[in-house]
């Protein structure tokens, strides 16, 4: 069936409107930042003295610097485990048959819907009775716990992807296990683990529950952390605000802008396949 | 994805391995929750007003002041401590005020909790009530007596509202000293002149009438009258006392000794929020409206009344200079108390291992040198005694000093405690209740039921 | 054949796993047996908090309020994404990087980030009351977020626009899989484009929706973050969710056994409801 030039046209207009309600919101806020701090903002205006000073003034007034190292040193080790332990585990459960696989894989899998907040009692006790509390592997270990439910998930949808000759013909040749894990299926998981790098970053870095309970209250500081903090010490200075807010998410939207084709090749091929 | 075969054999299974995991669970955790661990404090540590100043040291001081405004004071006065004393270093912790208290509850029960404190509230309220009930709190007689801070404070009987005694059931208002009060305060209602003026309010209202219809002129000009914050609970402690005839009629109520919250003056109270957002003097969306925000709308201009505490009193001065103030909301007798007081103390940990360097601290906070050197910041009063002759930041504090020297002294009316020192669960439950209340979907009435029959069930479990 | 060092590769994150997640559940479970403060002794209640929860109003409440931001957060950007994917997707599109990377941008942010502007934008001076004014509709405005009746709805108006982007990009992309000779068949039948859209578009997504389905479920309970940043559950207890009111007595009331029953509850019904909907796309 033929599209008619008008039903095209339409198409792209109703895609504009969609995503011009999703971008709008942010761009409204984020021109405020490009005020002076403390300017009074009263809806939508257009900064009437271009300057970058609510940046400087937020960065310090917010502690940022902090937040971005603590924060940034938890979230790639964090990274590090999960991409690992996703690989290892995945790898096992999407290729090979072994006792308890099929329990073990929706014990992970039951981690993935399951909301922290169910969690964070205990998770707190236990980890206050081991004097983790507001220190790195505090906030390290369970969010690493918590993202490895799907990562594991991801990673085994990939390797059960993977044409099963591929493995046997290893075999055959007498290649170990952790051979045709690293030499042969994992080049071919480029995609994959990428995507899940990609996400495990920015579940980490965006995270706020685990630090807010985890981090020693102003122990250790990550950057949502450090934001919300800052919006209750200056709830209507809109250009610190917002200029907070731009600190908080410029690494990850710019990673997301650099990276988006590769990214989105890997997440819709294991969501949408 | 997953096949369906053997799927109930696999749910089976998965059953029997949570079911082992729990088992294995519970075995570890074994005794009782919480039992074994915590409690009680680091050994008797002697008394002492000297420590050994040879040796680095470092102590946690936490408070909720955040790092602006009167968190950056704060930060110049544990370097002025500092450099006091160059062996000792002092490592904050602060986060924003509203979610400060949230943040200390369960780290002060832990095994490395901060050596010194702020604490939001006293008395019966979430966080101090709790603390000493467990036993997380050091006493502080020996070193007031050592220090003679009642002398810093004009009587031991001053600082009472920091006393709790154990063991006649937790009362509080006698027994052992627990904290050492930043602030002296008084709920007034600060002004804006140049809002007065242009809603033709010539003249500082001296009777509730005037008060009334000096909000109604502001309304016929479009002018808010009073920014209200979503918690309420300053407004209605500034009624409920200016209704009254007396401190004690109130304070015997928070303190828990007797009284009740559905006193008449209290629900008239209640009845006067109630009618002034319906009336419009109130700032539209008064429910959502939180307390930072409050502050930063008045201080913009934004309404010509804010009725909250003298610590806004250094905000006033540099915001307004002359062209603001603060006034006492009228009252109906010259007996009638005002709320505030003194509050928010500084604690030290039972489990502190630098007791003496912690007490050092305090003592330093409270010291004529730092209160003075506070007032002049624009730290509102504090709760120490400001020497005479200090120069304050302005005329609104001033002000504040002299109404609270008067209201405080012999002859004058007193004050009263904030209203969620009244109960542990008042600090959320009363602003909750109150926001229904205000907005008409509960009548007076039966908002000071509910809140009493609470206040009736918290003594029944104090006492038991 | 069996290949039993699959256990090997298995144990490294199955024991991280089992000490942050297992464990935590089984000791939750046991602490919700208790009456306890985190602070002082324990006192054994059995089911009694069980018994508490499910008589509490307030938790009746909450439960309300969570399931009105499970239609926001899920239903709504679901039915959002298909509409726009029956409109736009049939043939393939231009510039379609682009259009993903805006529509997918809010996935990217922090909640808090989510929560900090759009606090702003519903102010009462901020800019959709400002845009309302300015289309003389000005009698509509009001403190969204601080007012008793729009605060939860203003809530799942923000989860909306989290999740509809979401939403779009997976069904989007997923249409591109479905095969044009369905199309065809359909057309040849004689079917419209809405019966084609029920008959051809929106079977052919099914495995996508049912993962959308479930991505959005549990986002729309595990909203803490965005609503603690926004209202705390206020105003009164309008916007108190299942996750803010486990919060709020672990954390605030130090009700710790209380909180836990309530989290047990909570885990049970989001694990129920994601079997079920996951046993419904299998069943095919």
């Amino acid at each position: 069936m033929r599209m008619s030039p008008a039903h095209a046209a339409i198409r792209y207009v109703f895609l504009a409107v969609v995503s011009a309600l999703t971008i709008v919101p942010l761009l409204v806020v984020g021109i405020t930042a490009f005020n002076a701090p403390g300017t009074p903002i009263a809806g939508v205006e257009f900064p009437r003295h271009f300057t970058l000073s609510a940046f400087a003034s937020a960065w310090n007034a917010g502690n940022f610097a902090s937040a971005f190292t603590s924060g940034g040193l938890v979230t790639i080790v964090v990274v590090v485990i999960v991409t690992a332990g996703s690989i290892s585990a995945g790898y096992a459960f999407g290729t090979m048959r072994f006792r308890g696989s099929r329990v073990l894989f929706y014990v992970f899998l039951a981690g993935i819907v399951v909301p922290y907040v169910v969690l964070v009692v205990p998770i707190y006790l236990e980890f206050q009775s081991f004097n983790l509390l507001g220190t790195f592997w505090g906030l390290i270990l369970p969010e690493s716990g918590l993202y490895l439910a799907f990562g594991v998930f991801w990673m085994q949808a990939f390797f059960a992807s993977l044409p099963t000759s591929l493995i046997e013909a290893a075999r055959i040749d007498g290649a170990s296990s952790l051979r045709i894990l690293l030499q042969i299926l994992l080049p071919l998981g480029r995609p994959a683990v990428t995507t899940l790098v990609m996400l495990t970053f920015l579940s980490s870095w965006n995270e706020y529950l685990v630090p807010l309970v985890m981090g020693g209250g102003g122990g250790i500081q990550t950057v949502s952390l450090g934001l919300a903090s800052f919006q209750g010490q200056h709830l209507t200075d809109v250009p610190s605000l917002a200029a907070a807010s731009i600190i908080v998410a410029g690494p990850a939207v710019l990673i997301y802008v650099l990276t988006q084709r590769s990214f989105f090749s890997g997440l819709l091929q294991g969501a949408v396949k | 994805m997953l096949t369906r075969t053997g799927r109930h054999s696999n749910f089976k299974r998965a059953a029997l391995a949570s079911a082992t995991g729990l088992a294995v669970a519970i075995a570890l955790a074994a005794c009782a929750p919480g039992s074994g661990s915590s409690g009680g404090s680091s050994g008797s540590q002697p008394v002492t007003t000297k420590f050994d100043t040879s040796k680095p040291v470092t102590i946690t001081v936490d408070d909720g002041w955040g790092t602006t405004g009167t968190g950056a004071t704060f930060a110049n006065v544990i370097k002025r401590f500092e450099k006091k004393y160059p062996n000792v270093t002092i490592k904050r912790l602060t986060t924003d005020y509203n979610s400060y208290a949230n943040s200390i509850n369960l780290k002060v029960a832990s095994n490395d909790p901060p050596d010194v404190l702020m604490l939001e509230t006293a008395g019966y309220g979430q966080g101090f009530y709790n603390f000493v009930k467990a036993g997380d709190l050091l006493p502080l007689d020996a070193y007031a007596k050592a220090y003679n801070w009642d002398a810093r404070f004009g009587g031991s009987a001053k600082l009472d509202v920091f006393k709790v005694d154990k063991s006649k059931g937790d009362l509080w208002g006698s027994g052992a000293l627990y904290g050492l009060p930043e602030q002296t305060s008084m709920i007034g209602v600060f002004y804006n002149k140049k809002l007065m003026d242009k809603a033709g309010v010539t003249s500082i209202p001296t009777t509730f009438d005037q008060f009334e219809s000096s909000l109604a002129a502001a309304k016929s000009k479009g002018i808010v009258g009073i920014e209200e914050s979503s918690t309420y609970i300053h407004t209605e402690m500034a009624l409920w006392d200016s209704f009254s005839t007396s401190a004690a009629s109130v304070n015997n109520w928070i303190y828990g000794a007797s009284g009740s919250f559905s006193a008449p003056a209290n629900v008239k109270a209640a009845k006067t929020i109630q009618d002034w957002q319906t009336a419009g003097y109130f700032e539209p969306g008064a429910s959502g409206e939180s307390d930072s925000d409050a502050a930063s709308a008045f201080f913009a201009g934004k309404s010509m009344y804010y009725i909250e505490g003298s610590w806004n009193s250094g905000s006033a001065d540099t915001t307004f200079g002359a062209n603001g103030g603060v006034f006492q909301l009228p009252s109906v007798s010259p007996q009638s108390p005002v709320g505030g007081g003194r509050s928010t103390p500084l604690v030290i940990s039972a489990k502190s291992k630098h007791q003496a360097v912690d007490a050092a601290f305090l003592n330093y906070f409270v010291s004529a040198e730092n209160t003075d050197y506070l007032f002049t910041q624009g730290w509102g009063v504090p709760g120490a005694l400001v020497s005479s002759g200090t120069q304050a930041t302005g005329p609104t504090s001033q002000t504040v000093l002299d109404d609270i020297t008067k209201i405080n002294s012999a002859s004058g009316p007193g004050t009263t405690p904030f209203l969620d020192w009244a109960s542990p669960t008042f600090g959320t439950a009363l602003p909750a209740a109150l926001q229904s209340m205000a907005s008409g979907k509960t009548t007076p009435q039966s908002f000071t039921g509910t809140i009493q029959s609470s206040w009736i069930d918290f003594q029944k479990q104090r006492k038991s | 054949m069996r290949q039993p060092e699959g256990l090997l590769y298995v144990l490294p994150p199955l024991a991280l796993f089992t000490l942050v997640i297992l464990v935590p559940i089984g000791y939750g479970v046991w602490i919700s047996l208790w009456n306890w403060d985190g602070v002082s002794q324990a006192k054994f209640v059995g089911l009694g908090n069980y018994i508490d929860a499910l008589t509490d109003p307030t938790v009746a409440s909450a439960a309300f309020h969570s399931i009105v931001l499970v239609a926001f957060y899920s239903a709504i950007p679901i039915c959002i994404g298909l509409v726009l994917t029956g409109i736009i997707a049939r043939h393939p599109l231009r510039l379609m990087g682009m259009w993903r990377v805006f529509l997918f941008l809010p996935q990217v942010l922090s909640v808090v980030v989510v929560g900090v502007a759009w606090q702003w934008l519903l102010q009462s001076d901020g800019p959709l009351n400002e845009l309302l004014r300015l289309i003389g509709l000005g009698d509509l405005t009001r403190v969204w977020l601080g007012d008793f009746t729009w605060a939860l709805p203003s809530e799942g108006a923000i989860g909306t626009w989290l999740m509809s982007g979401l939403c779009m990009v997976l069904f989007l992309s997923g249409a591109q899989h479905i095969d044009t000779e369905l199309y065809d068949a359909a057309a040849i039948d004689g079917a419209g484009a809405i019966r084609e859209f029920f008959t051809v578009t929106v079977p052919g997504l099914r495995r996508v929706i049912v993962v959308a389905a479930i991505l959005t479920f549990a986002v729309s309970l595990n909203n803490f973050a965005l609503i603690w940043v926004t209202t705390q559950g206020g105003p009164g207890n309008q916007t108190q969710v299942a996750s803010t009111l486990i919060y709020t007595r672990a954390f605030v009331l130090e009700e710790l056994g209380a909180a836990s029953a309530l989290a047990v509850i909570l885990g049970i019904i989001v694990l129920a409801i994601s079997a079920a909907i996951s046993r419904l796309s299998s069943d095919s």
